[in-house]
């Protein structure tokens, strides 16, 4: 991608959707029965079109990433969120800026974030120490622990592990074909069927990098990479409540009730308005998260983004199988399957708990 | 942090300020509980609550014996074949005679009115929703047949019904009203005059040709015998609707696609094709020019249930969300210790509540005033008392089957049951049925979302409650046409 910055967003975008709607379509129905041959051929095409190394290019970042995502999302979410969780997983070394970690960055691949662990949520790091520990062993550094719900797990090439070791915490670039990481087996799950999500266990596997940061710092860092995070997985919610408006909006300038289109009627027109209405507002919050997180300056638009769209996809896709009838319900129509999925993003985004600690810092804040 | 998961539920109970899930939901199952009011009714109609409350226990055994143990595997298996129909739950119900649920005892049925089926459903819908609209379709395809009250195809479909059943073989019942290009349409007089439709019929010798296309039909592609209705002059639909008893074996008549449904799955959705079926005009159900009728009278009166199927769905999801939040420890505290999680619960409770105060309201209200209180006449109670062989005499058949007797119950039922209320009935079922519907929706969505990450999962059983709850906002009338037609029979002179 050569373009100039500004360009870029735009040009990215246009790839993505042509790319999505070209590709990705035809292989829907195979990646969502897991079909590891066509993950593989999709994130290729992902990684062939430069999209794995978007974010931290020159002229790129978060905002062309979160545009990107939106694009690919609306067409497959899974796969969406197959590329949040790389682009997230890249912010601990975007962040850290080690000279292990920009090695790194240049490896090809894809990434995996792996920070939660049993029955902990993803903003709980700011209280909590990880289970997860390293030790060092000569010279090589030993990871013992697991982790829970991990997004792109079974397709990712490394995963991005966070952890804690006698100095502090610290980031592990694990392979994922490394003696000793073991997947679960895959959970049958309500929706987002294209991205493969385990649970991880590292038994003393053994690497020679890791990243140890300082243990406030790096809690610190966790709070921004969520920051950083948040409009990436906004915007897979902004690409499934586009879809489904875009659908139920077809639909009701197609079916008839009562001699006049369904459009036509004003209880049709509300639900249609308060889509468009939230599609917009969850648009600016992501669109002003990003330029926030590439700024990084963190504005509680950072911390909203993710749960607002989350939040607003669950509405407008339920309602978008409202608009649809009968017909929404069944499988051939697709919005079902945009319900499943924003209601799949909603639960690991878990917008409750972002927004309980949004309030626990403003009052920290308020107290000072 | 440490996190831990509870061996079992046993080891939280008891103690102050600790969950005990298993009694709570014993508690929250309780008629008392559920129904205040039932609570003052049962010192006047002791029989009624009694009945109601016996239901439930029938209900809720069959669920924890037949339908919990398969109900996941079911769902799962569906979803990857959706022709798969298991009639070995169908069968395993039975003994408790749903099937025969509305039909009157006269007939060989259980005589029980739209509260006692509302109750059924809440209780079978906690534990599979898919399973439950089996028995809830059947009785919804009886619907119209037994609001004609037309003696005669009481005795020839109903009798066959609940005798079949006691023989252990399943008889089982569709509505068809929804067409390709016109769903709610065909719910409303209004509506209809405008609508898009398929089908079709002709007056011949001896009966009608059928002629149209119907989809989303529940129990279509399993039922022996179809209630659908059709116009015989699509300029003129709602003066010109007529209705018929098909059984599926007829000529001409065939089973098109079984849809790929979200949820409920166990209860298959299919189209069904009628090209150029012959109904003799004794399979005619009530008189031409009262399909459309018959519609409204019978959706008048189900809506209300459907209400207590997505009340039950509610609760499924409730129950299976305290069992979780009692069985999880974060940070070595239970998640219902957490006051966000207290504070969320409550705020279901309360739209469970709610929901079925309304459900109740109005099945109460149906079976009171409406046209099931014609089923609690002298009349029907008589026929109840005469031993069921003596209806078998030829003589006495005859006069069963006889027009006479036809067009008395038709003049009772006109004058015992007021067209105001007719209107009231349907009012309150709408507007249980969205209601409950709705705050269904927004309970077993907030279940998922407390769980994080686990609430997708479909061990927990909770994203099935999800995918199942949508339903009822579409089926008979979405919520949107439902809203009108609390309008129009409620709030317009």
């Amino acid at each position: 991608m050569q373009k100039a910055e500004g360009s870029i967003i735009a040009h990215a975008r246009e790839l993505a959707r042509k790319m999505a709607q070209r590709d990705i379509e035809p292989r829907l129905e195979a990646l969502g029965t897991h079909r590891a041959d066509e993950l593989v051929k999709a994130v290729g095409l992902m990684k062939g079109l430069g999209f794995l190394e978007l974010q931290v290019q020159e002229g790129g970042g978060i905002e062309a990433m979160a545009a990107v995502i939106e694009e690919i999302s609306m067409v497959s979410p899974g796969l969406g969120l197959l590329l949040a969780s790389h682009a997230s997983a890249q912010a601990p070394l975007m962040l850290s800026g080690g000279v292990r970690s920009g090695a790194l960055l240049e490896t090809p691949g894809l990434l995996s974030l792996a920070i939660r662990e049993e029955n902990g949520s993803l903003r709980s790091w700011e209280e909590e120490v990880p289970c997860t520990s390293v030790v060092r062993k000569g010279g090589a550094f030993v990871i013992s622990g697991s982790k829970k719900a991990v997004v792109g797990a079974g397709a990712a090439d490394f995963f991005m592990v966070f952890a804690r070791e006698e100095e502090g915490l610290c980031w592990c670039a694990v392979p994922v074909k490394t003696d000793g990481v073991a997947l679960s087996p895959e959970k049958p799950r309500l929706g987002l069927l294209s991205c493969p999500v385990a649970d991880v266990a590292f038994s003393g596997v053994r690497i020679r990098n890791v990243t140890i940061i300082p243990c406030e710092k790096a809690k610190n860092g966790i709070l921004e990479i969520t920051r950083l995070s948040d409009s990436l997985f906004g915007s897979i919610a902004l690409g499934i409540a586009r879809e489904a408006y875009k659908r139920a909006l077809a639909y009701s300038t197609e079916r008839y009730q009562g001699g006049q289109m369904i459009c036509d009627h004003d209880a049709i027109r509300m639900i249609l308005s308060d889509m468009a209405q939230e599609i917009e507002a969850a648009s600016a919050l992501i669109r002003s998260s990003a330029q926030c997180a590439d700024r990084r300056e963190w504005q509680n638009a950072c911390d909203l983004s993710a749960a607002f769209s989350a939040d607003a996809a669950v509405k407008i896709t339920i309602n978008a199988v409202q608009v649809l009838g009968g017909y929404g319900y069944m499988k051939d129509y697709f919005v079902e399957s945009l319900m499943r999925d924003a209601k799949n993003l909603q639960a690991l985004v878990e917008p409750m708990t972002r927004r309980m600690a949004l309030a626990g810092r403003e009052v920290s804040r308020v107290r000072g | 942090m440490q996190a831990e998961r509870c061996q079992g539920l046993g080891d939280n109970m008891g103690g102050q300020g600790t969950l005990d899930p298993q009694g709570l939901i014993y508690k929250l199952r309780d008629l008392r509980e559920a129904f205040p009011f039932l609570g003052a009714l049962e010192t006047h109609a002791p029989d009624v609550v009694n009945g109601l409350r016996l239901i439930q226990k029938d209900a809720r055994d069959y669920g924890e014996r037949y339908i919990s143990p398969v109900a996941m595997d079911m769902d799962r298996m569906i979803g990857e074949d959706h022709s798969y129909f298991s009639w070995d739950i169908v069968k395993a119900g039975l003994p408790y005679r749903f099937l025969s649920y509305i039909i009157p005892k006269a007939f060989g049925g259980m005589g029980f009115l739209t509260a006692h089926f509302a109750v059924l459903m809440e209780e079978l819908c906690s534990f599979c929703p898919g399973v439950a609209n089996i028995f809830g379709a059947h009785a919804l395809g009886l619907g119209p047949v037994l609001f004609s009250f037309d003696l005669s195809l009481f005795d020839r479909y109903m009798r066959e019904v609940a005798e079949e059943e006691k023989k252990g073989s399943p008889v089982i019942f569709a509505l068809a009203i929804t067409e390709p290009t016109a769903g709610s349409d065909v719910e409303d007089s209004d509506s209809l005059k405008t609508a898009r439709l398929v089908s079709h019929a002709r007056r011949v010798s001896g009966g009608y040709i059928l002629n149209g296309r119907k989809v989303f039909i529940s129990n279509g592609s399993i039922a022996k015998y179809i209630w659908t209705g059709a116009v015989l002059d699509r300029s003129r639909p709602v003066e010109t609707g007529v209705s018929f008893v098909i059984p599926s074996n007829a000529k001409g008549f065939s089973v098109g696609r079984v849809e790929k449904k979200m949820g409920q799955r166990a209860c298959p959705a299919a189209e069904l094709v009628f090209e150029d079926v012959f109904v003799p005009e004794i399979d005619r159900v009530g008189e031409e020019g009262e399909g459309e009728r018959q519609i409204a009278v019978v959706l008048g009166a189900s809506r209300a249930p459907v209400g207590a199927i997505a009340t039950g769905i509610a609760r499924g999801a409730f129950e299976r969300l305290l069992r979780y939040v009692s069985s999880v420890k974060v940070k070595g505290k239970y998640l219902f210790e957490e006051q966000r999680i207290k504070v969320t619960l409550v705020d279901l409770m309360a739209r469970i509540q709610l929901a079925r105060q309304a459900y109740m309201g109005a099945a109460l209200f149906n079976d009171a005033f409406g046209p099931a209180r014609i089923m609690q006449r002298p009349i029907m109670r008589l026929m109840e008392k005469l031993p069921q062989p003596i209806l078998r005499f030829p003589v006495l058949r005859r006069f069963v089957r006889s027009r006479w007797l036809y067009r008395k119950v038709k003049e009772m039922a006109a004058r015992h049951v007021s067209e105001e209320d007719i209107r009231l009935a349907a009012a309150h079922s709408s507007l249980a049925k969205f209601c409950s519907s709705d705050l269904a929706m927004d309970v077993c969505s907030k279940a998922v979302e407390i769980m994080g990450p686990d609430g997708p999962l479909q061990e927990y059983g909770i994203e099935k409650c999800f995918r199942d709850a949508k339903l009822t906002q579409i089926y008979e009338g979405t919520n949107q046409i439902n809203r009108l037609y609390v309008f129009k029979n409620a709030l317009l002179p």
